[in-house]
């Protein structure tokens, strides 16, 4: 007899997602993905000057506010044919390079580890004993015995009032944790100084972009935040110095705590290393110009498609061949289109809440189901680490290497639910190393005189084609993110934004084919 | 001693609003006038406002509450009875305002003062108007924050 599980909402994802899971003799034989909200953002663009999208876009979600600016400059940058200075490519890398690692230690510390880490459990630690666990695995700072008896202190304090706070509403005691005490209070003493870190790493977007969320010196054609060794309301040798330092906590806590938890953990949970593969395509649009040429030239992060797992064969990414349709979600237009001819007119059929399920054989979600080619695309740090090392790069081939080797697994132990776990971390680890580099070009480059930061020739509406289209596209931290805008005679005529979450949380297609989730 | 006057809630939620607005006026009156006083508005920002409230040595958070109130009351509250006031907020894609305070007391960063002002909201619906009781005591509810404010400077 099947049974119907609901989830909802699901977190880790900015809006409404919703989870219906049949279930027959305890196992899920089926899923389906649904996103309960519609917010028409791309309606609210039409008619707009397409200069100023890109602070609009950054409403596009909750969290991940930055990564849509840069979709969005990039697209009217790409619709209109303007190269931007080095400096503004250097900056954007640094601004996107600190958002990966900030997000990716909050993904897993504040978001996932909980999944693994029991918080109960650590009251029972041995505070000595993790304290020798701490010193076996890396040099970080905060080892002693009496640094763990104080955070197992705080927290009892904390679990005798019942006030759990972020802990509460948790499994706790449930047989699928299997860290030993000792690991589960090494790990809850990780969650805390995460915390800490990610407010200070992100710093740097507060330095490059005068605050955070909402980052305010984004400009079509490179960045408003001027150049000047003079001045402390510019780019100045301080600043410079400020962000390394900001990195350097950074690079700390992922080289002595982040990869050697990831290492300390994975081996308690290898059965994750079998479940999760999904449809084992992936696509990785590329990231990080890295020369004068600018994007999407020699960019750090290649890009590239990986279809049904086969590592020996990537294919490139051709723009063209990006479609959505509609078939199972709640919009006027069913057929498969092309984001820039796609519509954002919602057509409501579903169930009026409150409701117990979804009708799944007919329309079910406000997300779309976008396709390569026709096939559904995983996109996030699994797709784009895949597509590094299956080139053979030069930074991350040796990291997965490493990290397989330390688990004793293949590389097709990758595409599984660790895989994209452990994925997530080798990305920060080699990031946060490059956000260093990109500091220090930035300083060689202003020192060689060069304080250009914006193109302005084709600033003016005057100076554009009556008719214009473009594509935007980001690997932000979470995926393949592309906008695409359509411009008449200086207005924004269509914008569609697909983004990880469309590709990875889409419902079925016309085929009846789920998307990744 | 830093003084931090946070006001949160949505905009676009009717009465969720009420905390953003009174911060917004003060914000007018009293920033950039000292270095040890800021009047912010918190939006709906959870874990990024961590920076902000590890600055503050004393905090007067401004919201709208739900307590079976007659709309429109406003009410003070001082230590755990901070934490009821959020007990019947939903925050479903990030950490709350609950779960920020007591995170920031788990890694020893609450400010030593905390002081809650709340109005009892009527209607949170997707709109951008204050309920008509909201919105007559909305003035009583910026006169009480302004008075720590006054204190505060004082």
């Amino acid at each position: 007899m099947a049974e119907r599980i609901v989830v909802d909402p699901i977190t880790r994802i900015e809006g409404h997602l919703r989870i219906e899971a049949k279930v027959e003799n305890g196992k899920i034989v089926d899923a389906w993905s649904s996103g309960t909200m519609f917010r028409g953002i791309e309606k609210i663009l039409q008619g707009r000057d397409p200069r100023d999208a890109w602070y609009i876009t950054q409403r596009f979600c909750g969290v991940c506010t930055t990564v849509h600016s840069i979709a969005s400059i990039r697209s009217v940058e790409n619709a209109l044919g303007i190269s931007i200075p080095f400096n503004a490519e250097l900056i954007r890398n640094i601004i996107m390079g600190s958002q990966y690692v900030q997000d990716h230690v909050i993904h897993f510390y504040h978001l996932h580890a909980l999944d693994w880490v029991d918080i109960t459990s650590a009251l029972k630690a041995d505070p000595k004993k993790t304290a020798a666990m701490q010193q076996s695995v890396s040099d970080w700072k905060y080892s002693s015995e009496d640094y763990f008896r104080g955070v197992q202190e705080r927290l009892g304090a904390f679990v005798k009032t019942g006030r759990l706070g972020p802990f509460a509403n948790a499994y706790w005691g449930h047989s699928a944790y299997k860290l030993p005490p000792e690991a589960n209070l090494m790990a809850t003493a990780h969650y805390l100084q995460a915390l800490e870190l990610q407010k200070e790493i992100i710093k740097i977007h507060a330095v490059l972009g005068s605050k955070n969320p909402h980052p305010q010196t984004f400009l079509v054609g490179g960045m408003s935040i001027p150049i000047d060794q003079n001045s402390q309301n510019a780019i100045n040798a301080d600043k410079i110095a400020m962000m390394l330092e900001y990195n350097k906590l950074a690079k700390e806590f992922v080289e002595q705590v982040y990869i050697p938890d990831i290492l300390a953990v994975a081996p308690f949970y290898l059965d994750w290393a079998g479940i999760g593969a999904g449809h084992k395509n992936y696509m990785s649009y590329g990231e990080f110009p890295e020369t004068q040429k600018g994007y999407p030239n020699d960019m750090w992060l290649p890009s590239g498609i990986i279809k049904g797992g086969d590592l020996s064969n990537i294919i490139s990414v051709d723009q063209s061949k990006i479609a959505e349709d509609c078939a199972h979600s709640w919009y006027e237009d069913k057929s498969a289109k092309h984001p820039f001819d796609g519509a954002s007119d919602k057509k409501y059929t579903g169930p009026q809440p409150p409701y117990d399920f979804l009708d799944v054989d007919k329309d079910y979600s406000f997300v779309k189901a976008p396709r390569y080619d026709g096939e559904p695309m995983e996109v996030g740090p699994l797709a784009r680490m895949l597509v590094a090392y299956a080139k053979g790069h030069k930074d991350v081939k040796p990291v997965v290497d490493f990290v397989l080797g330390k688990l004793g697994a293949g590389p097709e132990a990758l595409f599984s639910t660790l895989g994209r776990t452990a994925a997530r971390a080798i990305e920060t680890l080699v990031t946060v190393k490059k956000v260093d580099q990109w500091i220090m070009d930035l300083a060689t480059n202003i020192k060689s005189g060069d304080y250009a930061i914006h193109a302005n020739e084709k600033w003016e509406p005057s100076s554009w084609p009556m008719n214009a289209k473009g594509y935007g596209w980001h690997e932000a931290p979470r995926g393949a993110l592309g906008h695409w805008i359509v411009i008449e005679n200086g207005e924004i005529k269509n914008y569609q934004a697909v983004v990880p979450s469309t590709w990875n949380a889409g419902p079925m297609d016309k085929g009846d084919v789920h998307g990744p989730y | 001693m830093n003084l931090l006057v946070l006001g949160i809630g949505n905009l676009v939620m009717n009465d969720d609003a009420a905390g953003v607005h009174v911060a917004q006026e003060l914000a007018k009156k009293y920033n950039n006038k000292q270095d040890d006083l800021l009047v912010l508005d918190g939006g709906t920002l959870g874990l990024d406002l961590l920076g902000y409230i590890d600055w503050a040595d004393k905090l007067v958070l401004i919201d709208a509450i739900d307590l079976n109130m007659e709309p429109g009351t406003v009410v003070k509250l001082e230590g755990d009875d901070i934490d009821v006031a959020f007990d019947n907020k939903l925050s479903a894609h990030q950490m709350g305002m609950k779960d920020m305070l007591l995170t920031s007391e788990l890694i020893g960063q609450r400010p030593a003062e905390v002081v809650f002002y709340g109005i009892q909201s009527s209607s949170i619906q997707m709109d951008m108007e204050l309920s008509e009781p909201v919105k007559k005591n909305l003035p009583k509810l910026t006169d009480h924050v302004e008075q720590e404010i006054i204190s505060f400077l004082s």
